[in-house]
C-alpha cells in the first residue's frame, strides 16, 4: 500500500511536471520577409444614417513598422444601382468623404481611379455591387452586477436585448465603444448571421441577452452597434480574425489570401484589398451605474 | 456482363489441373497461447524440389503436392524455433496443424536457426511494414506509453505533419487516406487527446501491418495506405495477463480458455488519469473538471468444430473532455466485428465477416446547464464481407470475394437553445475482388489482381442545385431536389470503377530480389478538413452530385537484400503516385456545419514521388533499424478562377512535404535484466505560409498571404532513450514477471518548429513579432511499471 502510495505521488508529480512541459512554447525569433506585389486597399462604406466615406492605402511589408501610406489622388466614385450618386473628396491621409446617405435594399459600389505615378499601380478598381440589409433598432442596454462563479468574474456587465427581424439571409457585425473609444482589435470583431436565431429575440426569455462587456466599473459608457453587413463582408471578416488570431497553431486552417471585393476594371484576377459595402447601423449606449 | 466475362476468364487463366495431387494443409498457431500466427512461410521440401504456402491473416496454410512423394514440413517464423517435421509418402489429404516455440533470444544463448529467414525476397509483397507488439513496445514512447502510430512513423514513407498531429502521412497522402482497420473493421479516428497517443492498447494487438503501396485486391476505399491491426486471439492454454501502471494511464489484459481448446477470449482495458490528481490543485475551476480517455478491447473466439471457427470482437474507446458547467467535449469508436471463419476442404478456405463501426462526438453544455446546447456528430459504417482463398495448385493462390460498406453520416445536429440538423447522408459500396498468387517459376512471382469497386449515394435528403455545377457557389444556387428514401442521388459505376493490382518479385540469388508493383485504388468518402492536422469535430463526406471519388495510381520499384542468416536485411524502394480529384478547400472555407459542404470545396490533383532505404537487424541481442525517405509531395489545384485556384494553378508543395526524413530505432539486450533503446529522428521543415505584405481594414492591420506554403520551417530533429529492468531476471519460471520501464522522450529538450506565426501588438500594430511554436518544449521523462502473469 506504501509503494502504491509513493508511486502516485512520484505519478502525480511527474505527471505535473509533464503537463507544464506539454503545452506548446512559442519562442520569439528574428525573421526577414520579402516585399511582396504592392496593392491598392480601398475600405468604405455607405450608410443609412452614415454619409459614404473610403480610406485609401498602399500595401506594405507585413514587418514594417510604420504605417500604411495613404493614396491622396484618387478619384473616388460611389453608385447606387449602377448609376454614379456622390463623387467623394480627399479630407487628408487618403480619407474621402461624400455626402450621400443610402437606404435598405438599394445596390452600392464604388470606383476608385488612380493616375499614373511612378512604379506604384494605377487605373481604375471597381467594388462589386453591394445590397444593403436590414437590421432592427436594439430593444434595450443596460447593466447589472453578476457574482462570481466557476470561469465568471464578479462585476457588473453590460447587456442588450435585441430581435432579430424574421427571414432567413441576414449577417451583422457589432461594434462596441468604451467611453467613446472604438474596441478595434482584432479579437473584437465580431459577426454573425441569422442561422441560430432567425426572428427570435435576444430578451433573456426566448433568448440569452447579448453581453455587450464586463466587468466593467461603475461610471463607464459602453455603446453598443449593430450594423447590416453583406455575406461577402461576413465571410471576409471572419477570415481577417482567423488570419490574425488563429494562426500556427496545431489545429489552425493553413492562411489564405483575404481578397475582398475589389477588382481591376476588365480583369477580375487583379483585386485591390479591402472591402466597400453598404450597411443599415443602429446603436444603443448605456451608463454602467450601481 | 463485360465484368463478368472477364472475371470467368480470370479465373480459367488460373485454373490448373489437379489431379495426381494431395494436399496438406492446416493452420500454424503459437504454442504458449494458441494464437494463429499469419504471414509465415511454410516449406514442403521433397527430392524434386520445394512447395511453399504462407499462412493466410487467420494462420491457415494449404500446400499442394504431388502423391506418393515423401516431405518434410519446415517452418520459420522470425522469434520461433524452427519447426521440422517429416511426412512419408501419402496419397490422401494431410491436416498438419503446427504449434512454434517461441525461441529463446537471451543474451548468452546461442541461437539456432537452421533456415533462412528470407521471406522477405521470396514474397511479391513490397511497400508493407509489419511490427510486433513486441517490437513495438521496445521502442521509447513518450510518457511511456506504447504507441503503433507514433512507432509507424518512425518507419521509411510515414510522416506527420507534426508533433502532437493527428493522423499520419503515407507517401505523400492525406492522414483520410489511410484506411486504418482493427480486426477488420474501419476506424474513424485513431487518435486519443488530440493526436497525442493512438488509440491502440499494445497489450490488446497481436500485430500489425501497413500497406503503403502493393495493396491486395481485397484491400480498397483508401487511397495512400492500409493498416491492419489484428487484436490478440486469447491465450487457449492457460490464463494470463499483462498490464502496466504508467504516468499517463495504466492497462490490464487478460486472457484464457473459457473451454480449453474451444473457446477463449481476451479483455483488455486501458484509462487516463490526468483528471485523478486535480482535486489537489485545489481550485474551483478544476474540482469538476474532466480530462480523460479509455479504451476497452474484447475478443472471443470459438472453436466449432475441426473445420469452423468464430470469433466476436469488440473495441469501445473514448476521449472526455469537460469544464464545471461550462462544457462537455467526447468523442471516441466503437468497432464490433463478427467472423467465421471455415475450411470448405482442404485447398479452399471461407471468411464472413460482418463488422459495425461508429465514430461519433458531442460538444456542448453538461445536460443540465442552462442554456443547454449539445452538438452532435457520427459516421457509422455496416460492412459485410464473404472471402475466399483457393489453393488449386503449388503454383497458385487465389483470393476472391464480394464486399458492400453502407454507410450513414450524420454531419451534425444541434439540440438544446437552438435546434438544428443537418440532413443525414447515405451511401453504399459494393465491391468485388480477385487476385492470383502465381509461382510462375522458382524465382519469378506474381500477384495480379483487380478489384472493381462501385458507390451509391442514397436519399432521403434534399440536394441543392447550382447555375454551375461544376463550381457551386452558394449565391449562385437555383433550387432544392428532393429525393426520397433509397432513391440514388449519384452513382459511381462503371470501367472506372476497375482498380487492377499488380505485384512482381524476380528473386536474384538466394538473399536478393527485385520489386515492381502498379495498384489503382479509389476513395469515395473525404474527410472534410482544412486544418494543419485533422481534428476530432471533422466531419466525413461522401462522394455524390458534386464531391467525385478520388483516385491514385502508384507504381513502385524495388531491391530487397538481406545479409548474413538474412537477420540483416536492406530495402530500397522507388515509388511515384499520381492523385486524381483530391478536395482542397476555398479560401476562408466555412466548414463547421456547413449544410451544402460543396459550397466550399475545390478539386485538385497531386504527385508525390520519392525513394525510401531500410536497413533492419532483426535478430541478435541488438535490434533496429535505419529507415532514410527522400520524397517530395506536391498539389495543383486550377478550377479556372482567382476563387478556384490555389497559388495562380501552379503546383504548390503539400503541408507534409519534408524532403529528408530519417530514423533510427536501436535496442540492446544487455542481459536478463537489462535491456536499453533509443530512437533518432531527423525531419526537414515542412511548407508553412508566410504574409507577403501588410493591409488594413477599418483600423486593423493583417497579413496578405498569397503564396501558399511558400515557406518552410527549419528542420526537426529528436533523440529518445529508454530502458527496462526485468525484475528477478535470472529466474527460469515465474508466475508473476514485472519490469520497469524508463526513459526520456526528446532528450536533449529541442524546441522543433512545429510552425512559425506572428503576433502584432494591439496597442501598437505595426509592433509585429514571429514566433516559433514548438509542441514540446523540453525533455520529457517517464517510468512505467509493467507485469504479466
Amino acid at each position: 500500500m506504501k509503494t502504491l502510495r509513493i508511486f502516485f505521488s512520484a505519478a502525480f508529480l511527474a505527471v505535473s511536471g509533464a503537463g507544464i512541459l506539454f503545452t506548446g512554447c512559442q519562442d520569439p525569433i528574428d525573421l526577414t520577409l520579402p516585399d511582396g506585389e504592392i496593392r491598392l486597399i480601398v475600405n468604405g462604406s455607405v450608410g443609412d444614417n452614415q454619409s459614404v466615406y473610403a480610406d485609401l492605402s498602399w500595401s506594405v511589408n507585413y514587418l514594417s513598422e510604420t504605417a500604411n501610406p495613404s493614396v491622396e489622388n484618387a478619384l473616388v466614385i460611389l453608385y447606387e444601382n449602377g448609376l454614379p450618386v456622390d463623387t467623394l473628396h480627399h479630407v487628408g491621409k487618403g480619407h474621402y468623404d461624400g455626402d450621400f446617405i443610402g437606404s435598405y435594399a438599394q445596390s452600392y459600389h464604388a470606383a476608385v481611379t488612380l493616375p499614373q505615378n511612378g512604379d506604384l499601380p494605377y487605373g481604375t478598381w471597381r467594388s462589386a455591387p453591394e445590397a444593403m440589409g436590414r437590421c432592427q433598432t436594439i430593444d434595450s442596454i443596460y447593466s447589472a452586477f453578476v457574482p462570481r462563479a466557476p470561469f465568471v468574474r464578479e462585476g457588473y456587465y453590460v447587456y442588450a436585448h435585441w430581435t432579430e427581424i424574421a427571414g432567413s439571409g441576414d449577417y451583422y457585425r457589432a461594434k462596441i465603444w468604451r467611453n467613446d473609444t472604438l474596441e478595434n482589435a482584432p479579437f473584437n470583431l465580431s459577426v454573425f448571421d441569422d442561422g441560430f436565431l432567425d426572428g427570435r429575440a435576444n430578451n433573456g426569455l426566448d433568448l440569452p441577452a447579448i453581453e455587450v462587456a464586463g466587468p466593467d466599473t461603475v461610471g463607464v459608457t459602453y455603446t453598443l452597434e449593430i450594423g447590416s453587413i453583406p455575406l461577402g463582408l461576413f465571410s471576409y471578416l471572419q477570415l481577417l480574425r482567423e488570419q490574425t488570431l488563429q494562426v500556427g497553431g496545431l489545429f489552425d486552417a493553413p492562411p489564405a489570401p483575404i481578397v475582398g471585393n475589389i477588382y481591376r476594371d476588365g480583369n477580375p484576377d487583379d483585386f485591390a484589398l479591402g472591402y466597400f459595402y453598404a450597411s443599415a447601423r443602429r446603436q444603443a449606449a448605456v451608463t454602467i451605474t450601481p | 456482363m463485360r465484368q463478368i466475362t472477364l472475371f470467368l476468364a480470370f479465373i480459367g487463366l488460373i485454373s490448373p489441373i489437379l489431379a495426381q495431387n494431395f494436399t496438406i494443409s492446416g493452420t500454424l498457431t503459437e504454442a504458449s497461447s494458441g494464437e494463429s500466427i499469419p504471414s509465415a512461410l511454410v516449406v514442403a521440401r521433397s527430392s524434386s524440389g520445394n512447395t511453399t504456402a504462407t499462412t493466410n491473416p487467420y494462420g491457415f496454410y494449404s500446400l499442394t503436392v504431388p502423391k506418393g512423394v515423401s516431405y518434410t514440413i519446415r517452418v520459420e517464423y522470425i522469434g520461433y524455433a524452427p519447426f521440422k517435421q517429416v511426412l512419408g509418402p501419402l496419397n490422401t489429404a494431410k491436416t498438419l496443424n503446427i504449434t512454434l516455440k517461441e525461441e529463446s533470444t537471451q543474451l548468452g544463448e546461442v541461437e539456432v536457426v537452421s533456415e533462412r529467414l528470407n521471406a522477405n525476397v521470396t514474397t511479391t509483397e513490397m511497400s508493407v511494414s509489419s511490427l510486433t507488439a513486441k517490437e513495438i513496445k521496445k521502442v521509447p514512447q513518450l510518457l511511456g506509453e506504447t504507441d503503433i502510430i507514433r512507432t509507424l512513423t518512425l518507419l521509411p514513407g510515414v510522416s506527420t505533419v507534426g508533433e502532437g498531429a493527428s493522423g499520419f502521412n503515407v507517401r505523400g497522402g492525406n492522414a483520410d487516406q489511410n484506411l486504418i482497420l482493427l480486426d477488420e473493421a474501419p476506424v474513424y479516428n485513431s487518435s486519443h487527446l488530440f493526436g497525442f497517443f493512438s488509440i491502440f492498447n499494445a497489450d490488446a494487438v497481436k500485430d500489425v501491418k501497413l500497406y503503403k503501396g502493393g495493396m491486395p485486391a481485397h484491400y480498397g476505399g483508401r487511397l495512400s495506405s492500409v493498416l491492419d491491426v489484428r487484436q490478440k486471439e486469447g491465450n487457449s492454454q492457460k490464463f494470463a495477463g499483462t498490464g502496466g501502471i504508467g504516468l499517463l494511464s495504466s492497462r490490464l489484459m487478460i486472457e484464457g480458455p473459457l473451454v480449453k481448446d474451444k473457446v477463449n477470449f481476451m479483455l483488455a482495458g486501458r484509462r487516463s488519469y490526468f483528471d485523478l490528481f486535480f482535486p489537489l490543485f485545489n481550485s474551483p475551476e478544476l474540482d469538476n473538471t474532466t480530462i480523460y480517455f479509455y479504451d476497452l478491447n474484447i475478443k472471443i473466439n470459438a472453436k466449432l468444430s475441426d473445420k469452423d471457427r468464430v470469433f466476436v470482437s469488440s473495441y469501445f474507446g473514448r476521449d472526455q473532455f469537460g469544464a464545471s458547467d461550462l462544457f462537455d467535449f467526447g468523442w471516441g469508436n466503437w468497432t464490433s466485428t463478427l467472423r467465421w471463419n471455415r475450411l470448405i476442404r482442404p485447398t479452399l478456405f471461407f471468411n464472413a465477416t460482418a463488422v459495425y463501426s461508429d465514430y461519433n462526438y458531442q460538444l456542448g453544455t453538461p445536460v443540465d446547464a442552462e442554456p443547454a446546447f449539445i452538438w452532435d456528430s457520427r459516421i457509422e459504417n455496416y460492412v459485410t464481407n464473404a472471402g475466399w482463398t483457393w489453393y488449386p495448385n503449388p503454383a497458385h493462390t487465389v483470393d476472391f470475394g464480394v464486399q458492400n460498406t453502407a454507410y450513414v453520416f450524420h454531419p451534425g445536429a444541434i439540440s438544446g437553445v437552438f435546434s438544428l440538423e443537418l440532413q443525414q447522408e447515405y451511401a453504399t459500396e459494393p465491391a468485388l475482388y480477385i487476385s492470383d498468387d502465381w509461382r510462375i517459376t522458382d524465382v519469378f512471382t506474381a500477384t495480379y489482381g483487380l478489384r472493381y469497386s462501385t458507390f451509391f449515394n442514397l436519399g432521403g435528403r434534399d440536394i441543392q442545385v447550382y447555375r454551375n455545377p461544376h463550381n457551386p457557389i452558394q449565391q449562385e444556387a437555383t433550387g432544392i431536389v428532393p429525393y426520397a428514401p433509397g432513391e440514388i442521388i449519384a452513382s459511381y459505376t462503371g470501367l472506372a470503377g476497375l482498380e487492377p493490382r499488380l505485384a512482381l518479385n524476380y528473386q536474384v540469388g538466394a538473399r536478393s530480389a527485385l520489386k515492381a508493383s502498379y495498384n489503382r485504388s479509389r476513395q469515395y468518402i473525404h474527410l472534410i478538413s482544412n486544418n494543419t492536422t485533422a481534428t476530432p469535430v471533422n466531419v466525413w463526406r461522401p462522394a455524390g452530385q458534386f464531391i467525385e471519388p478520388a483516385t491514385v495510381d502508384q507504381v513502385a520499384l524495388g531491391w530487397a537484400q538481406n545479409f548474413g542468416d538474412n537477420g540483416i536485411r536492406l530495402s530500397v524502394e522507388g515509388y511515384y503516385k499520381a492523385f486524381q480529384n483530391l478536395l482542397d478547400y476555398k479560401d476562408g472555407a466555412d466548414l463547421i456545419f456547413t449544410e451544402y459542404i460543396e459550397t466550399q470545396l475545390l478539386k485538385g490533383a497531386g504527385r508525390a514521388y520519392g525513394t525510401e532505404v531500410l536497413l533492419e537487424k532483426k535478430r541478435g541481442a541488438v535490434t533496429g533499424w535505419l529507415g532514410y525517405t527522400l520524397s517530395r509531395t506536391e498539389r495543383h489545384v486550377d478550377g479556372g478562377t482567382r476563387q478556384t485556384r490555389i497559388n495562380n494553378g501552379q503546383w504548390y508543395p503539400a503541408n507534409y512535404d519534408k524532403l529528408h526524413d530519417l530514423n533510427l530505432v536501436a535496442n540492446w539486450s544487455i542481459s536478463k535484466a537489462w535491456e536499453v533503446g533509443g530512437s533518432f529522428a531527423f525531419q526537414s521543415g515542412r511548407p508553412i505560409t508566410y504574409p507577403d505584405s501588410r493591409a488594413e481594414f477599418e483600423g486593423m492591420y493583417f497579413p496578405v498571404y498569397t503564396n501558399r506554403n511558400g515557406a518552410r520551417t527549419p528542420p526537426s530533429h529528436r533523440l529518445d532513450l529508454s530502458a527496462t529492468y526485468t525484475l528477478g531476471a535470472q529466474k527460469a519460471q515465474k508466475p508473476w514477471e514485472s519490469s520497469f520501464a524508463f526513459g526520456a522522450y526528446n532528450v536533449y529538450a529541442r524546441r522543433n518548429p512545429y510552425s512559425i506565426f506572428f503576433r502584432a501588438d494591439f496597442s501598437q500594430p505595426t509592433n509585429v513579432q514571429a514566433y516559433r511554436l514548438s509542441i514540446f518544449g523540453s525533455i520529457i521523462p517517464y517510468f512505467t511499471y509493467n507485469f504479466n502473469f
